[in-house]
């Protein structure tokens, strides 16, 4: 049987969302510097920085919340940089849920789809499924002010899924609640998430959440783009030195560029001496510079062969946390220097003993 | 010493048992509350129902009501004024509220001010000021006719329209200062919300932002309302015999035909009219929202009348429909066109202010005649002011009864508020609303009942009577003010100081109080505002050489208009504008 492919799938995917140099100034104070990006159609994309990198400020540009002081939004390939935020159609979910507080839970989930007008049994049929689908049904006819934390966040989620908008925007959503309550609502988003297919753009300070929901996860500081990737190339293959810090655990060794060795990689001089590693896509040019390595590339013992770098540090402490002992090391000059290890295994050394210890060239990226 | 701890938690034991601990600290206000407030309403009632012959009970002073129409009239009149002046008064004053509310803190309080000052204007100024704006050869009248636009004079006042404009100026701050809490309470999130959710201009503001502003709107209207029926200066002077309201022919009962079994009637119906429309009112909102900025809209609880909600969704979802051609106003952003909505509010801060900006340049005229604008200016009356022993000496007398009673009003009310603030007790809510009855009671009726026992005990044209009559009326104000600032008081700080040594007495004098000094000092100001202000009971209680300014100034009017007033009335604008600086410095810091 000859199965024809529909032509719309073979041609290639164009941007759900087209972000075209949108920037936000406040006077002399800049929001957001002229920023470029695409999501893609069902993509799951994360803004991730710390408070005042901007993030906020292009996802309130993007709902139209906020106008832009210059660029682009396009969707679908159309300009919508001046459309109303009403006719935009988004599904937006606050930090704080805004939930309105004299309608019950039920007429909450149904406002948007009175709003465009449905027939009053759709509306009922589309109510009860979504609040099923969160498990919220029997609650239909409690008022916000009378649910948990947990609960009016799933009535907010409720409210933004049950219209099925192309595209969610969603700024800490998770931000009020506890650590244990946030986890089990990272996989009920995601969940969400692909059984319908969504647009979604997710704002968050908190990187382990990026790392366990995102498609794509774009790192901000300081009102500009630092990355922009899936979660495993922002947490190995880092770009900038504030995204390697901000995101997991690194190691940072400071130092200048000296050359390149015989296999291309990049030489970093450094206190405690000097290093081969890769060179980060985005740096060629002198000044300061650092050597990242994650924890856990990094091995007790000397060198086993080429193609490693070896480094000896002061042993200061052995920490214990759960999954792996985390070994903490000075260097010469101060600078800290940390491994991962098997809690089983020994490490062969006592605290304030010299130790020698090695990575694999690979593993190690500089950037400035 | 045994002997002393055994005695202590015996008491402790007979406290517990009544379950009122700290509750006891409101033992003062609420005994004097109970004193000349309900003792004196409780005596009404009763000659109300005295027969003319008999002893016992008798409806007779009833049926002479409902007999004679021309007070069925007046009656319903004064319905009608009221009803129409709370609406006015809320309709007109919502959008400015709306604005106020949407201000930061800072910039609120200073227009907030603008509302302030005309609330606490005495009512006396500011009908004095309408009457030389609507009078006949009035400040409007000269400017319609001299530009030509009418030929002869409009009749505005001394009729319905006179009185509802005098009304609505007075009653609209009140109504704002309401509704401002309750809509700098909404979320400013839940309009963008809906905004995202595909609500329109018209949509957003009938379904969300009117629904959570409501319990304002309908306090706002409940205030005004209760406050308009026992009107009479107004009435008096910018009505004519068709305005007539009840008020007024409650005094002339008392005053002139001294018939107090009728005058009893009379403010038992008033009464009786303002409790239902607060029964109305809790039924649908609680009574609880009236002094909480909550926003939490219609009671969910209360949802005997589920029904109700359902229909009013309706109503407000009608209202949207309605309202959809004009969605495209406020596509942009907030709030309709910028020209617009600064013409309206222009126009509406200048109603407010209308009376002060007309009597400063008057009382300056050289002339005899109040005509506006002078044509030449002295300060003659101001002369004529400071050098009268009549107006000196009632000035003087209407300070030290200020005085006085903001001391008492702040010590009774303050004491009630700290109880309140510290109990959990179950009569706290009865006594929440004992503390606040002054208020709610008609002025006028509290004055007749108060002539009646004042009468009895000697009291009459003293000063004492008339400092329990204003403490009486401030004690809502100093409850109400002390009570917010101990809402946000960290009790934790007397736990601290305690741990640290001091005791009870040092806790109070040197981390309480110090801390709470702002909103003692501001509810002592508004307490002596509310006094030096007040006419309805002065009327009563004070007379002949022991006039207070109010009444000073009140028995001039009926007498004859004159720059003197106008002068008069500028040092109470003064005195009331300072004042309130005052309190708002001392709140800020």
């Amino acid at each position: 049987m000859n199965i024809s492919t529909p032509s719309a799938a073979t041609a290639s995917p164009a941007a759900k969302i087209r972000i075209d140099g949108l920037s936000k100034t406040y006077g002399t104070f800049t929001a957001l510097e002229p920023t470029t990006l695409d999501v893609q159609r069902g993509e799951f994309l994360t803004l991730l920085g710390p408070s005042g990198s901007g993030k906020t400020t292009l996802l309130q540009m993007v709902s139209g919340l906020t106008p832009a002081t210059s660029g682009r939004l396009s969707i679908d390939g159309e300009n919508w940089t001046d459309r109303p935020v009403h006719e935009r159609g988004m599904g937006l979910v606050f930090q704080h849920y805004a939930l309105f507080p004299h309608m019950t839970v039920e007429e909450n989930v149904a406002f948007p789809l009175k709003m465009r007008n449905q027939p009053a049994d759709q509306i009922r049929a589309a109510v009860a499924e979504t609040l099923e689908k969160v498990q919220l049904d029997k609650f239909a006819h409690r008022f916000p002010r009378e649910l948990s934390g947990g609960q009016q966040q799933r009535v907010a989620l409720a409210r933004c899924f049950v219209f099925r908008p192309e595209i969610i925007l969603m700024d800490e959503p998770l931000g009020a609640l506890d650590k244990a309550l946030r986890e089990t609502m990272q996989l009920e988003i995601r969940r969400l998430h692909r059984e319908f297919g969504t647009t979604l753009i997710y704002v968050t300070h908190d990187q382990e959440e990026a790392l366990v929901m995102s498609d794509r996860i774009c790192v901000m500081n300081h009102a500009k783009v630092e990355q922009l990737g899936t979660p495993s190339q922002i947490y190995s293959d880092p770009e900038t030195i504030f995204a390697a810090t901000f995101i997991g655990h690194s190691n940072l060794l400071q130092g200048t560029l000296a050359g390149t060795d015989d296999q291309g990689n990049t030489l970093i001089r450094t206190a405690a001496g000097t290093f081969a590693g890769r060179m980060g896509a985005r740096d060629a040019d002198a000044g300061a510079h650092a050597l990242i390595v994650r924890p856990e590339r990094v091995s007790l013992g000397a060198a086993t062969g080429p193609g490693m770098n070896e480094l000896r540090a002061t042993l200061r402490d052995v920490v214990y946390i759960g999954s792996d002992n985390r070994l903490l090391l000075d260097l010469p000059d101060g600078t800290e220097f940390t491994l991962r290890r098997d809690p089983g295994a020994d490490i062969g050394a006592e605290i304030g003993q010299e130790i020698t210890v090695h990575w694999p060239i690979e593993a190690g990226r500089v950037v400035s | 010493m045994s002997s002393v701890t055994s005695n202590i938690s015996a008491r402790g034991g007979a406290l517990s048992r009544l379950k009122l601990g700290p509750l006891w600290l409101a033992a003062p206000a609420l005994a004097f509350v109970a004193v000349f407030l309900l003792l004196p309403m409780l005596r009404l009632i009763g000659l109300s129902f005295s027969g003319e012959e008999t002893a016992g009970v008798s409806l007779e002073h009833y049926q002479h009501l409902a007999d004679t129409p021309i007070y069925m009239r007046i009656l319903w009149i004064t319905f009608r004024i009221s009803i129409l002046t709370a609406f006015f008064s809320v309709l007109l004053g919502y959008p400015v509220a709306a604005w106020l509310a949407r201000l930061p803190d800072s910039r609120r309080n200073k227009w907030l001010f603008l509302v302030l000052l005309p609330f606490w204007t005495s009512y006396l100024v500011k009908t004095f000021a309408w009457m030389i704006m609507l009078g006949d050869r009035g400040l409007f009248n000269s400017i319609l006719t001299g530009t030509g636009v009418t030929d002869g004079s409009l009749d505005l006042m001394y009729n319905e329209f006179g009185v509802l404009v005098g009304m609505v100026h007075a009653m609209m701050p009140l109504a704002i200062l309401t509704m401002v809490p309750v809509m700098t309470g909404i979320d400013q999130r839940l309009p963008l919300a809906a905004g995202s959710l595909g609500a329109k201009r018209a949509q957003r503001f009938w379904l969300i932002e009117f629904p959570l502003a409501m319990p304002g709107v309908a306090a706002g209207g409940l205030l005004t309302f209760i406050t308009s029926l026992g009107f009479f200066i107004v009435p008096a002077y910018l009505g004519g015999r068709g305005q007539t309201m009840l008020a007024q022919i409650i005094i002339m009962q008392v005053q002139e035909l001294v018939n107090w079994a009728f005058a009893a009637v009379l403010s038992v119906m008033l009464v009786a009219a303002a409790l239902v429309a607060i029964w109305i009112y809790d039924q649908f909102f609680g009574l609880s929202s009236l002094t909480q900025a909550s926003s939490t809209g219609a009671k969910g609880s209360k949802t005997g009348a589920q029904w109700l909600r359902g229909a009013g969704q309706k109503v407000l979802a009608g209202l949207a429909w309605i309202c959809s051609p004009f969605n495209r106003l406020g596509d942009r952003g907030d709030d309709g066109p910028k020209p617009v909505r600064a013409a309206y509010l222009g126009v509406l801060f200048l109603f407010l202010l209308a009376p002060a900006i007309i009597v400063l340049p008057l009382a300056f005229t050289a002339e005899q005649a109040l005509t506006f604008p002078p044509p030449s200016y002295s300060t003659r009356w101001f002369s004529e002011y400071f050098g009268s022993q009549i107006w000196i000496s009632a000035t003087l007398r209407s300070f030290g009864v200020a005085f006085a009673t903001a001391i008492l009003a702040t010590l009774l009310g303050g004491m009630a508020a700290l109880a309140l603030a510290r109990s959990d007790s179950k009569w706290g809510k009865a006594v929440f609303g004992l503390m606040l009855a002054p208020m709610i009671v008609p002025r006028i009726v509290i004055a007749v009942g108060l002539f009646y026992l004042m009468a009895q005990i000697g009291l009459v044209a003293s000063n004492i009577g008339l400092i329990i009559g204003h403490t009486l009326l401030a004690i809502p104000f100093t409850f109400i003010a002390i009570g917010a600032v101990l809402k946000g008081y960290d009790w934790r700080l007397d736990q601290a100081a305690a741990t640290l040594g001091a005791g009870r007495i040092k806790v109070l004098r040197l981390i309480t109080l110090p801390l709470l000094r702002g909103g003692i000092i501001s509810a002592a100001l508004f307490a002596f505002v509310t006094s030096f202000d007040e006419l309805t009971i002065a009327l009563f209680i004070s007379g002949g050489l022991k006039s207070t300014l109010p009444k000073q100034m009140w028995d001039d009017m009926y007498l004859q208009l004159n720059p003197t007033l106008a002068a008069v009335s500028v040092v109470v604008l003064v005195i009331v504008t300072v004042i309130l600086l005052l309190a708002q410095r001392v709140q800020k810091s």
